[in-house]
């Protein structure tokens, strides 16, 4: 490779290794737009949007321990009431 | 500072300490969900918490908030939930860390070789996670905690470092220029 | 005695020349090596501009490729930097302190040593600066994009991703009509079961174009702001070289045409010293403004923003004292 490299330009040397480099924590995937899975993994059931996000209206299983309070997508309204 | 100020607020239950400490761990490697989990949420509820963090830092004028962060991010291996996550990959090498942690020329000489890596056109996180096994989160953590470090220092001391580390720089640099067939000066000469 | 206090005396001329043609011969070998150090700036650069689209094109979404590409780039620069530095230490200065010792102040060999070390530091700085702006046009030449089209594109194709996500319970579309920056819950019209939807790549890089896009509407603003600060500047000099023409008569009484000059020239600088925080001001107000414009539902928080950095910024401002 050091070889190789000798024959190269300075400049292709220095293209080559910035090309060629791993990067840290590997390349950025490009995702497209999709949903994940969100439904109880206890007992399947979906979340309706008037039982709230943080347990499960069917089961009981708590999706989210926490306390929601008011951000930007998520408002306190968000926790379920049981 | 004031536990009354707003600015401090947990977002989603999510603390500046939970953030910071998080945010330390990701850096190493740990994968998003498992902190999610270690912290009781989904993550789009962890998400929104951080996009918060991250306006509330934005829009703060005095650097309160991120100066906190900082302090916070070196103490992350001593939070209750997230302090013993590790990543997939496994903790990395231990003894290197704890070098780096108590050898302030070990740090400084990793440090130059960081940048030198940088400016040869290396990803210099990547070069000492290879060679050091030391994360790019672990060594940010570090840094963190000898730049608290330095606020006790001599200025003589500091400039005793500072010389250090660019020393080291320099060596590295010709390092890495070697390896690559040499730097596009080089037979240029006075 | 010779060296110390040349007089007229014929061994005293030869050792002058001698000298003389000593530095001539270092200063004519600096100009050589900085021609030499600039073909190699030519290289580097010429180079660098014409690899980095491909560099580009094949790049991830960060740019990662080309980040490393180019701090190699600067790496070089720094290394030639480096070298000129390390010929005036080891080459010029000493010269300069081996003579210096030796002659007394007022002798014509130390007014000729030390306008040469002189003149061997302005040009490696005026070399250096010259590479510092040939560098800053290369990178502003290879980086600059039109960002109207790319962020257009970003939201076309966020939007027609978005057509096809569907609710994962009743399969029905989620008709998804805001831009989310990061996941979140999205409610399905039919049945009201939370989806957690992902908005992918572009949907999680469009702020960060936005703000490109709203610094590059802005940046006439900016351009100004840079101008008024250096016309300030150039002003003040002009002032400062004028004062030096002035008589102990003017200068004590305050009066006379070189002091109507010199007030004639206060004035504008005082103007293009209030303007450019003015500039400065218009130009972070507009990037907001026009962030806000391409994603709304962030306004609140680009006031705060906004005010945050406003505070800092203003926190720097000085206004000169001229005293006259």
């Amino acid at each position: 490779m050091q070889e190789e490299n000798k024959k190269l330009s300075f400049i292709e040397r220095m293209k080559q290794r910035a090309v060629s480099q791993q990067t840290y924590g590997g390349q950025a995937e490009n995702t497209e737009a999709n949903t994940g899975e969100a439904a109880c993994l206890n007992c399947g059931a979906g979340r309706a949007k008037q039982d709230g996000l943080t347990h499960c209206a069917y089961c009981g299983h708590a999706f989210i321990t926490t306390t929601l309070t008011d951000g930007s997508y998520i408002k306190k309204s968000d926790n379920s009431n049981s | 500072m004031g536990q009354n100020n707003p600015l401090f607020e947990p977002i989603h239950g999510i603390s500046l300490y939970d953030y910071s400490a998080a945010n330390a761990k990701i850096a190493n490697g740990v994968a998003v969900d498992i902190i999610c989990s270690a912290l009781g949420v989904e993550v789009p509820v962890w998400e929104d918490a951080s996009q918060g963090w991250v306006q509330r830092m934005q829009e703060d004028a005095d650097f309160i908030v991120i100066s906190e962060m900082g302090t916070l991010f070196g103490q992350a291996d001593q939070h209750p939930k997230l302090g013993h996550l590790q990543p997939e990959a496994g903790a990395g090498n231990e003894q290197n860390l704890q070098r780096l942690a108590g050898d302030r020329y070990f740090y400084e000489e990793l440090n130059g070789a960081r940048t030198a890596a940088y400016e040869a056109g290396l990803d210099g996180a990547r070069w000492i996670q290879d060679n050091y096994g030391i994360s790019l989160g672990d060594f940010q953590q570090v840094a963190m905690q000898w730049m608290e470090q330095q606020k006790f220092e001599s200025s003589e001391e500091t400039t005793e470092y500072v010389n250090y580390m660019d020393g080291k720089r320099q060596e590295y640099a010709k390092r890495f220029a070697d390896e690559n067939g040499g730097n596009i000066a080089d037979d240029v000469e006075f | 005695m010779g060296l110390f206090n040349w007089g007229q005396s014929q061994e005293d001329k030869q050792q002058l020349a001698t000298f003389k043609s000593e530095l001539d011969a270092l200063e004519n070998r600096l100009d050589t090596f900085l021609a030499k150090l600039d073909e190699r700036v030519d290289v580097l650069l010429s180079g660098f501009i014409e690899e980095a689209p491909s560099v580009m094109a094949e790049d991830d979404r960060f740019g990662q490729a080309y980040y490393r590409f180019s701090s190699a780039m600067n790496g070089q620069a720094g290394n030639m930097r480096e070298k000129l530095r390390e010929v005036l230490e080891k080459q010029i200065e000493p010269v300069y302190y081996r003579y210096s010792d030796t002659f007394s102040v007022e002798s014509e060999a130390y007014s000729i040593l030390r306008e040469w070390r002189h003149r061997c530091a302005r040009k490696a700085d005026e070399w250096e600066e010259q590479l510092r702006h040939r560098v800053d046009e290369a990178t502003e030449q290879v980086e600059r994009k039109d960002y109207e089209p790319v962020f257009e594109q970003m939201m076309n194709t966020y939007w027609q991703q978005c057509q096809s996500v569907n609710c994962r319970q009743c399969g029905a579309n989620l008709n998804i009509k805001q831009v989310y920056y990061y996941s979140a819950y999205v409610t399905c019209a039919y049945c009201q079961t939370q989806n957690i939807f992902e908005p992918g790549a572009m949907g999680r890089d469009i702020e960060h174009t936005a703000r490109k896009l709203a610094e590059q509407r802005s940046k006439h603003f900016m351009d100004a702001h840079l101008e008024r600060k250096n016309e300030e500047r150039s002003l003040y000099e002009q002032m400062h070289e004028l004062q030096l023409t002035l008589s102990t008569q003017e200068f004590m009484t305050k009066s006379g045409p070189v002091y109507e000059q010199i007030r004639l020239l206060e004035s504008k600088r005082i103007q293009a010293e209030n303007e450019a925080p003015e500039l400065l001001d218009k130009y972070y107000r507009n990037i907001f403004d026009e962030l806000t414009k391409l994603l709304p539902d962030l306004e609140e928080h680009h006031e705060k923003f906004f005010k945050s950095l406003q505070a800092n910024y203003q926190r720097y401002e000085s206004k000169r004292s001229t005293n006259l």
